[in-house]
C-alpha cells in the first residue's frame, strides 16, 4: 500500500503573479489543489481609518488610492455619496466629462488585466501589445488632469478641469483606431489553441455559488448573473447611453475572458456617444458650486452609493455627523469578495491551473486590503 | 415589495436614507430569521456588511440585493458587541465578518473561523472603535 501525504505549499507574498501580495496557503495532494487558504492585509492602510481624521475634501485624494488601477471610479463613488448628502447635482456637462474618463479607465484597468493575465499563462507578448495602447490612453489622463494613475480630477459637484478641443481631437482619433487594436489581440488570442486549452471549462464558477459569495461585476456577469450597477440603479447617469451589457453563462475562465473583451469594445460605444453629447452642452459650467474646503460641513445624514468598477461593485457608505470630518467611510469593493472565493474555486484544480484562475478573477490587492 | 415580505415581524422601523434606499431598523435576535426570509423572497445577494462605532453601541449595516428585482435594502441593527453570525445563509458573510471583528471588535457567535484578517493577529485593540489610541509601536516608521 502506498501512503499519500498532503505537501503544504505557501504561495506569495511576494509572487508577481499574485497581482500585488497576496499569500495563498496551498494544501496539495500529488498535483490536485485539496485547500486553499488565501491571507491578505499585506496593503492595508487604513483607508477607512484615514477618513475619520481629515475633512472632506482632504480626503478626495486618498479616494483614488483605494484601487490604483481604476481611481476615477472610486472618487466617482465617494463625490456622488457627497453630493446626495449636500443635496446637489453635479452639472450635466461635468456627468459627460466623468464618464469619457471613467470609460477610457476601464479600458486601462481590462488593458492592464489582459496583459497580466496571459503573462501568469506564459505568454509575454499580449502585454507589449496591451500596454501600447494603455499608454496611449494614460497619455490623454496625464494631458487632462496631470495624472497618469491617482487622477483626483473629480470634486464634489463637478470636475475640477475642462476638456480642450485638443483633447477631444486627440480622444476622438484614438477611438477611431481602438477597434483595429482590439482585433488585433483577438487574432492572438481568442482563438490561440494553448489559450483555450488553459482556460476554457477551468476555474467554473456556477451561478448560485457567485450569488453566495456576493461576485459581481464581470465575474457574475461571466456566470449568466444580469447584474450592472451603470442601468440597475435608481438614478444613474448611464441612462441617456444605449450600450449592450455582455453575458455569458458558462462562468470558466474563457467567458470571463470574452465578457472582459466585449466590455472594452462597449465603453469606446459609451465614449463616442459621450463626447457627441458633450459637445452639445460645451458652454455649461464643469462645477456646480464652489465649497470652501475648510468650513465644508455635512448634516448628520447617511447615505451609500453604489458604482459599477471594472472589478466589480464598488460600494461607497459615507455617515457624516454634522462636523467637516467624515464620522465613518466604508468601501466595499469588488476584489475582497473574488478572493474570498478563490478558497472554494480553486479545490480540485491542479496547481498550474491556479494561474489562470488567479489572472481571470481580475483582483488587484490594494483594492482588497484598502 | 420588501414592506411586504417583512410584515410578519413585529417592532420594524422603515426609514430612507439620503439615497432613497430602504433602510430597516430591527431587533438584533430576529436577524436570523429576517435575512433567511428576505433571501427566500429574491434578495439573493448580500453585497455588504459594515459596521459604526456610536460610543454607546455599534450599529451593523447588511446590505442585500435582489438579481431580479434589481432592489437595494439596508437592515441595521443595534449591539453592544456580540450577534449571531449569518455565514450560514450567504458564505460572503464569512469574510465581512472578520473584517468588522478585525477593525471593530465585534464578536460573531457560531462563526466558523473568527480571527484578524486584515491586521497583524498580535495587533491589540480595534482600530475603527473611537476610543481607539493609535500608539503601535509598527505605526512608527520614520523615528
Amino acid at each position: 500500500m502506498t501512503k499519500t501525504e498532503m505537501l503544504k505549499l505557501n504561495i506569495g507574498p511576494q509572487h508577481p503573479a499574485t497581482h500585488g501580495v497576496l499569500r495563498l496557503l496551498v494544501e496539495l495532494e500529488g498535483e490536485i489543489i485539496k485547500s486553499c487558504e488565501p491571507i491578505i492585509g499585506y496593503l492595508h492602510r487604513g483607508m477607512e481609518k484615514i477618513a475619520e481624521n481629515r475633512s472632506y475634501i482632504q480626503y478626495l485624494p486618498m479616494v483614488d488610492r483605494v484601487d490604483y488601477l481604476s481611481g476615477f471610479f472610486n472618487s466617482f463613488g465617494y463625490c456622488t455619496a457627497i453630493e446626495e448628502l449636500l443635496d446637489i447635482e453635479p452639472t450635466q456637462k461635468a456627468n459627460y466629462i466623468r464618464i469619457i474618463m471613467m470609460e477610457f479607465n476601464r479600458i486601462t484597468s481590462h488593458l492592464m488585466w489582459l496583459g497580466s493575465m496571459l503573462l501568469d499563462l506564459g505568454a509575454t507578448s499580449p502585454l507589449f501589445y496591451a500596454f501600447r495602447e494603455r499608454e496611449s490612453i494614460l497619455e490623454l489622463f496625464e494631458e487632462y488632469c496631470g495624472q497618469r494613475m491617482m487622477f483626483n480630477a473629480f470634486t464634489f459637484g463637478g470636475v475640477k478641469f475642462d476638456l480642450t478641443k485638443n483633447w477631444l481631437n486627440k480622444a476622438e482619433k484614438l477611438i477611431e483606431k481602438m477597434p483595429k487594436y482590439f482585433d488585433e489581440y483577438e487574432a492572438i488570442i481568442t482563438k490561440n489553441p494553448i489559450f483555450m486549452d488553459r482556460t476554457l471549462r477551468i476555474g467554473i464558477i456556477k451561478k448560485e455559488v457567485a450569488l453566495d459569495y456576493s461576485i459581481t461585476g464581470a465575474n457574475a456577469r461571466a456566470s449568466g448573473i444580469d447584474l450592472d450597477f451603470r442601468i440597475n440603479n435608481k438614478k444613474s447617469i448611464y441612462s441617456e447611453f444605449k450600450f449592450n451589457i455582455p453575458i455569458k453563462i458558462e462562468g470558466d475562465c474563457y467567458a470571463r475572458y470574452l465578457v472582459r473583451f466585449a466590455e472594452m469594445r462597449e465603453s469606446l460605444e459609451i465614449i463616442k456617444q459621450a463626447i457627441e453629447k458633450y459637445k452639445q452642452v460645451k458652454n455649461e459650467p464643469i462645477v456646480n458650486k464652489k465649497f470652501n474646503s475648510v468650513f465644508l460641513k455635512i448634516p448628520n445624514e447617511q447615505t451609500t452609493t453604489y458604482t459599477e468598477a471594472p472589478r466589480g461593485l464598488y460600494m461607497c457608505q459615507v455617515i457624516a455627523d454634522g462636523t467637516n470630518k467624515p464620522y465613518r467611510i466604508k468601501h466595499r469593493t469588488g476584489s475582497f469578495s473574488s478572493i474570498q472565493l478563490l478558497q472554494e474555486l480553486v479545490v480540485g484544480n491542479t496547481l498550474a491551473n491556479l494561474m489562470p484562475i488567479i489572472g481571470s478573477l481580475d483582483f488587484v490587492l490594494p483594492e482588497a486590503d484598502r | 415589495m420588501c414592506e411586504e415580505i417583512l410584515k410578519k415581524f413585529e417592532n420594524l422601523v422603515f426609514t430612507k436614507d439620503k439615497a432613497q434606499n430602504l433602510v430597516v431598523e430591527i431587533n438584533k435576535d430576529d436577524l436570523i430569521l429576517i435575512v433567511k426570509n428576505l433571501k427566500d423572497n429574491g434578495f439573493d445577494m448580500l453585497i455588504c456588511v459594515s459596521g459604526v462605532d456610536f460610543r454607546d453601541f455599534i450599529e451593523i449595516y447588511y446590505f442585500l440585493y435582489s438579481t431580479k428585482l434589481a432592489q437595494k435594502v439596508i437592515l441595521k441593527t443595534k449591539i453592544i458587541d456580540e450577534i449571531e453570525s449569518i455565514w450560514k445563509i450567504f458564505k460572503s458573510a464569512d469574510w465581512f465578518e472578520r473584517e468588522i471583528f478585525d477593525l471593530l471588535g465585534v464578536k460573531f457567535a457560531n462563526h466558523p473561523n473568527l480571527k484578524r484578517i486584515l491586521l497583524p493577529e498580535d495587533w491589540k485593540g480595534y482600530p475603527l472603535r473611537k476610543n481607539y489610541v493609535a500608539n503601535d509601536i509598527r505605526l512608527v516608521w520614520n523615528d
